[in-house]
């Protein structure tokens, strides 16, 4: 969980710019103010991407926190 | 907020539905849904619409998704074909949406004439948006169409605009001299048009067929003669459904007898886009002379073209034009379209749905 939790950690770092971003399971869009709606689509493309699964548009929307992602990525990888 | 699909084969029993009569706003009109039925490269469990519905269910969002056909490759690809988001309920609504279109076509989409906010959505998402340029040329006055649309208070000045307009074109519009070239309005390709357009295989973006023609040419997305329900329906869509008058035409056009160029025009309401043309390089000349004796003959008020052949010509400033105005385009497409070619491809003004409309 942790070794994902730090690949989730690069991706985000990516998407929302900003190099010093640190996560922890109950990371929301509250801490972070780049984590918009947009940017919220383009990090699970990057997911996505990145361990080459798929998230259903129910699954997108019900994501809350980093914690619920890792949650259902585990189930997929 | 709940999210709801409907397929191709659904549609148009979507817009007979008692959900679609009471709804508050119509995703899609009853023109739309029967052309999008009669779609030869949609299947009927391709999805068309996805509708976002808040508690109450009330359409708060919708997205739209066109099943088309490339020259690129034989895999399917999609145009989007709306967007739109209540501006106050649906803000949620606008990712999902998105995110639901890119899943629904494997991102095979192609985006036709962007508005700046969406391009940079696209650009962001991993597409190309590239800009494309096209023109249009004013060949008559037409004040008492333009000026009411721009301003309510010449509305009431329609009856003094006209003779205005009548005056104007007498004294400034000139008829077309040469006659070289003719044009012809065909209803279908054929067998010499058809080995004509195999020459222009690396630029054409959307293949042209009889196919393809007969679809647009019968299933157009707007209505010149709205009965009640349209009318009412009018007001509960946002994207463009009545108009005056509106046709879609084919012109082969010759030369001494030799086919030299082929064009597939809109004329709505006066104003003619030329949605796809293709001809030989010597021939731009001719081609457009042929254009512009069609146009003159229709009394066409506008021409838009994004052919940049066609454009050079036109800054030659050897035609009788009155006015004209440099237009831009946004078009956004996956990355590996790069690989297939579409960069020798042209984007022209009937990509995607523009045709329809």
């Amino acid at each position: 969980m942790e070794e994902l939790l730090q690949q989730i950690q690069i991706l985000m770092r990516k998407v929302f710019e900003n190099k010093n971003l640190i996560i922890t399971n109950e990371t929301s869009a509250k801490d972070i103010a780049e984590w918009n709606s947009l940017n919220h689509v383009l990090l699970i493309t990057e997911i996505e991407n990145k361990f080459n699964v798929s998230f259903s548009l129910d699954e997108m929307i019900s994501f809350t926190n980093v914690g619920d992602i890792l949650a259902c990525l585990k189930t997929k990888i | 907020m709940i999210f709801r699909e409907i397929k191709v084969g659904e549609l148009v029993d979507f817009v007979h539905s008692a959900f679609y009569k009471n709804a508050n706003i119509v995703p899609i009109t009853p023109q739309r849904a029967i052309s999008q039925a009669n779609n030869p490269y949609a299947q009927p469990k391709d999805v068309a619409l996805v509708l976002a519905l808040n508690n109450k269910e009330e359409i708060i969002g919708f997205i739209g998704i066109l099943p088309g056909k490339t020259t690129l490759t034989e895999d399917r690809f999609f145009w989007n074909s709306c967007w739109w988001i209540d501006p106050e309920k649906g803000k949620i609504a606008a990712m999902p949406l998105f995110y639901s279109m890119l899943k629904l076509t494997k991102s095979n989409l192609i985006f036709f004439d962007l508005t700046p906010h969406t391009a940079s959505i696209v650009a962001k998402m991993g597409f190309i948006t590239n800009n494309i340029t096209g023109t249009k040329i004013f060949l008559r006055f037409n004040l008492n169409q333009i000026l009411p649309r721009k301003y309510a208070f010449f509305k009431l000045m329609k009856p003094i605009l006209t003779p205005i307009d009548v005056g104007l074109n007498l004294i400034f519009v000139k008829k077309p001299t040469t006659k070289a070239s003719a044009y012809n309005v065909v209803k279908q390709f054929d067998a010499s048009m058809e080995a004509f357009l195999k020459k222009f295989k690396l630029t054409m973006l959307t293949p042209l067929d009889n196919t393809f023609f007969t679809w647009v040419s019968n299933y157009s997305w707007l209505t010149t003669q709205p009965n009640e329900f349209e009318t009412a329906i009018a007001k509960k869509y946002y994207f463009s459904y009545v108009t005056q008058s509106f046709v879609v035409e084919l012109l082969k056009i010759t030369h001494q007898n030799e086919l030299i160029g082929i064009v597939v025009v809109t004329c709505r309401d006066a104003e003619m886009k030329i949605s796809y043309c293709f001809f030989d390089d010597n021939a731009t000349e001719k081609v457009l002379e042929a254009i512009f004796n069609y146009a003159y003959n229709k009394k066409i008020t506008t021409i838009t073209t994004f052919h940049p052949k066609l454009e050079e010509e036109l800054k030659l400033k050897k035609h009788a034009v009155l006015f004209s105005k440099q237009l831009n385009k946004q078009v956004g497409y996956p990355k590996k379209c790069n690989t297939l070619g579409i960069t020798t491809r042209l984007f022209q003004d009937g990509e995607g749905d523009a045709i329809f409309t």
